[in-house]
């Protein structure tokens, strides 16, 4: 009989546990499962997005080859419109500025690079488009405008090429000290055996000593 | 001047080389099978392993400092891919199919053939799933490095910039003050030579060297002692002639029906049967070749002359056509061939075989490197097991196998000068310089230098590497010293000399010679210092003195005698130096893109690639 009274309280045990906790157990598995379903779900569909932008992406390169600039616009336009906060849009946009630079469409170029630095949400993409945007307003002659860009946050390890353009402004508005200054500052931070210490270096004793 | 363009092209080429390689010499199997495999280096989810860089180097051996820019470049591959995946691009699977049709080495007469792709999986051990994913791999690397190359542009303003500091000219003056000129000056007393050689020591040792005997086994020396009989040489041109008929010229005449490649179906049965009619004419008459040929053969090149084509070799002409040919016995008609030209009917005139002696003397080299090729595995073997059991002398393995003890002058650690160009394969210095063949005076393992080739080593006489006592050195060290002290005296002396002349007092015994006009362009015979030197001496200083130590010690002393100020650049000038900016700044922001991804990505390097 002993061993039916213990089986007996064991049982009860878990009775009493169950209806104590059963509800919150099942709770939590239940949670669990919809977590997991949507982030499966969550995944599939961003893989979607992801294909779906880039199948657009690959319409807009081949108006590239082209090198038609409306044909360009329109497919950037299509691009940005349906998928803007994909990385596709952001690359799209910083091509067609190129094309838009070298046709001399400078009011096209500045706003995709603008859209660029204030939308895209990868840092380095944004500091690209502002190193472009401040060297579209050099040749603008808008040299405040491009000394601003320039001053904007961006990431630490493009410093020396914000630096380097800073000095190609300065120099280029006649403010030698300044030149020198940013171009000093443009060495100091490069890193170590970089390829570009001699460019600069040239271009800051030509300013002389 | 324009180093920086070269050094940046490099590094670039770096990511974008690797890219394109993959696509053309697409190496022996892929992706590491063995998943536990101890990894080089890890770059946030993504292992690198050795096979990855064997893959990449293309199974050369390469020197450390290669296999470690190639990980390098590896890792640098797995960032830009790892942003790239987080960012969600991706290949599509339309795009995938488009740029694997593409790919030259798949296609048969410019269309992908599902045929050669099937066989190219095969001939590399790939599934077509490793493969692809290869592809994707290398298209998605492409994708990330588009913001880079095909966004980049330079402003104007900057190309101005540039053409200005490239297109300036100064005219220029130089004395020299070289070192060799003051070595009377130079006081060396013998306490400065024993201090020298006692604070240099280590680099005035005679380095280690031994003098061996050697055994070499190869392959060639083993045919060439191999006999043929002439019944195996019949035996052999016989099976081969159908093989060897690549070097067989055979002359043919055709008549040609030519047929439009879009014609319909029902005008290419026309013309068919109208072959074959002509075909029935010539099987009744085949005099009538030539005639025939001249009447109705629609091949412009040949016609007039009866049909004939001359003598060509196998593979010169369609398939089709070349394989009606090679079949045929000279008079012979062939039956009506259809080509991408249209219906031919060919008649075999002549075939010019290769020379028979050069044939027979080919067989029989060629069946003696066959019969070697066994001869050498077992002898081989051979020669391990004897040098081994006998390990004290190469002679009875030298006897056992009809080969010659041979010996060598000294060999001397560290030396890239050896005599016998053997002595330079790593493996067997390596070998020559191991405990087992110095310390316990044993024969070497056989050490295989490449090219089905063996050799085994001995020691016969071996000198540690010692220290030369200060007699035997003494003139080494004097020179040394009068080259270092001389070239301070020099520095001093051109420095002296600069002030004086800044100060506009005059320098007596200046050798000046023209250097003439040099600009960032042309800097003719300056080094980057003394280009340096020269066009950092602002413009309205000029006539002035400026000078600067050169890597050799010599101190060179300028007088910039003029500045011509730059021409407005042409727009060839501009053009290619947009070009080269862009790729300047493409790298440069590469690079720094790189910098930020490794800040974000943990990578971890495991092990040196140095193995």
């Amino acid at each position: 009989m002993a061993f039916d009274l213990e089986e007996q309280e064991q049982l009860d045990a878990l009775k009493a546990f169950w209806s104590r906790w059963g509800k919150w157990l099942a709770g939590a598995l239940g949670l669990a499962v919809a977590a997991y379903v949507g982030y499966q779900g969550w995944q599939y569909y961003q893989k979607q997005q992801s294909l779906a932008a880039a199948a657009v992406f690959e319409r807009f390169e081949a108006t590239l080859a082209n090198g038609d600039l409306k044909a360009v616009k329109g497919a950037q336009a299509t691009l940005a419109e349906a998928y803007p906060g994909s990385a596709y849009a952001s690359r799209a946009a910083l091509l067609a500025a190129r094309v838009a630079f070298d046709k001399g469409d400078l009011a096209y170029a500045k706003q995709q690079l603008t859209w660029v630095a204030e939308r895209s949400d990868e840092d380095a993409l944004r500091a690209l488009a502002r190193l472009r945007l401040a060297a579209v307003l050099l040749d603008e002659q808008r040299y405040d405008a491009a000394l601003a860009e320039l001053a904007r946050e961006h990431p630490a390890s493009f410093d020396a090429l914000f630096l380097d353009l800073k000095g190609d402004v300065l120099a280029a508005r006649g403010d030698a000290k300044g030149a020198r200054d940013a171009y000093q500052a443009a060495l100091a931070k490069l890193a170590g055996e970089s390829p570009n210490r001699q460019f600069i270096q040239t271009k800051l004793d030509a300013l002389g000593a | 001047m324009f180093d920086f363009v070269h050094n940046n092209k490099l590094a670039l080429q770096v990511i974008l080389g690797a890219v394109a390689l993959t696509f053309v010499g697409f190496g022996v199997g892929s992706y590491s099978t063995a998943v536990d495999d101890p990894f080089l280096a890890k770059v946030d989810k993504a292992k690198i392993y050795k096979q990855d860089l064997d893959r990449v180097l293309e199974g050369e051996v390469a020197d450390a400092a290669t296999r470690q820019a190639a990980l390098e470049n590896l890792i640098r591959q797995e960032l830009l891919l790892a942003e790239g995946r987080r960012e969600g691009l991706t290949a599509t699977p339309e795009a995938l199919r488009r740029a694997i049709a593409g790919l030259a080495v798949l296609q048969e007469n410019g269309k992908f053939s599902e045929a050669r792709y099937r066989e190219f999986l095969a001939s590399r051990n790939l599934t077509s799933q490793a493969f692809e994913g290869q592809i994707a791999r290398d298209m998605l690397l492409k994708e990330q490095l588009l913001p880079f190359l095909d966004g980049q542009f330079v402003s104007k303003t900057q190309v101005e910039q540039v053409a200005r500091l490239m297109g300036e000219t100064r005219a220029v003056k130089m004395a020299l003050f070289r070192p060799e000129a003051f070595a009377a000056e130079v006081r060396l007393d013998d306490a400065a030579l024993k201090a020298y050689y006692d604070a240099n020591r280590k680099r005035f040792n005679a380095p280690e060297a031994v003098r061996l005997e050697y055994l070499v086994l190869s392959q060639d020396a083993v045919a060439a002692r191999q006999t043929v009989s002439d019944a195996e040489v019949d035996k052999y041109l016989r099976e081969r002639a159908a093989a060897d008929s690549s070097k067989e010229e055979r002359r043919a005449a055709h008549i040609l029906l030519t047929v439009a490649p879009d014609a319909k179906p029902a005008d290419k049965a026309k013309v068919k049967a109208e072959a074959e009619a002509l075909l029935k004419t010539l099987r009744a008459d085949p005099a009538k070749f030539a005639e025939l040929a001249k009447a109705r053969s629609q091949d412009p090149g040949s016609a007039a002359n009866g049909g004939d084509l001359g003598f060509f070799t196998r593979g010169m002409m369609v398939k089709p056509f070349d394989d009606a040919v090679f079949r045929m016995q000279p008079g012979q008609i062939s039956d009506v061939v259809e080509t991408e030209f249209g219906y031919h009917i060919i008649r075999l005139e002549a075939v010019k075989s290769a020379d028979p002696a050069v044939a027979r003397a080919e067989a029989v080299e060629r069946l003696k490197r066959q019969k070697a090729g066994a001869a050498f595995r077992v002898d081989a073997d051979r020669l391990s097991d004897l040098v081994y059991q006998h390990g004290a002398s190469l002679k009875p393995a030298a006897d056992a196998l009809g080969l010659k003890v041979e010996t060598a002058d000294w060999l001397v650690k560290g030396d890239k000068n050896v005599a016998v160009p053997l002595f330079a394969h790593p493996k067997l210095v390596e070998a020559a310089f191991s405990d087992e063949v110095l310390k316990k005076k044993q024969n070497s393992e056989p050490v295989d230098v490449g090219n089905n080739t063996i050799v085994v080593v001995r020691a016969v006489e071996h000198r540690p590497e010692r220290a030369q006592p200060l007699a035997e050195v003494r003139d080494a060290i004097r020179a040394e010293l009068v080259a270092r002290e001389g070239a301070k005296l020099a520095e001093a002396r051109g420095k002296a000399a600069l002030a004086d002349l800044k100060a506009g007092k005059p320098v007596a015994g200046l050798a000046w010679t023209d250097a003439g006009e040099v600009s960032r362009r042309a800097p003719g015979a300056l080094g980057v210092a003394e280009l340096r030197a020269v066009f950092s001496v602002p413009a309205k200083s000029v006539p002035a003195y400026t000078g600067v130590k050169r890597p050799n010690g010599e101190f060179a002393l300028f007088n910039v005698a003029s500045v011509r100020a730059p021409q407005p650049a042409s727009a060839d000038e501009s053009a290619q130096i947009a070009a080269l900016l862009a790729e300047v700044s493409a790298n440069a922001q590469a690079t720094s893109y790189l910098n930020l991804l490794r800040e974000k990505y943990k990578v971890t390097v495991n092990q040196q690639p140095a193995e």
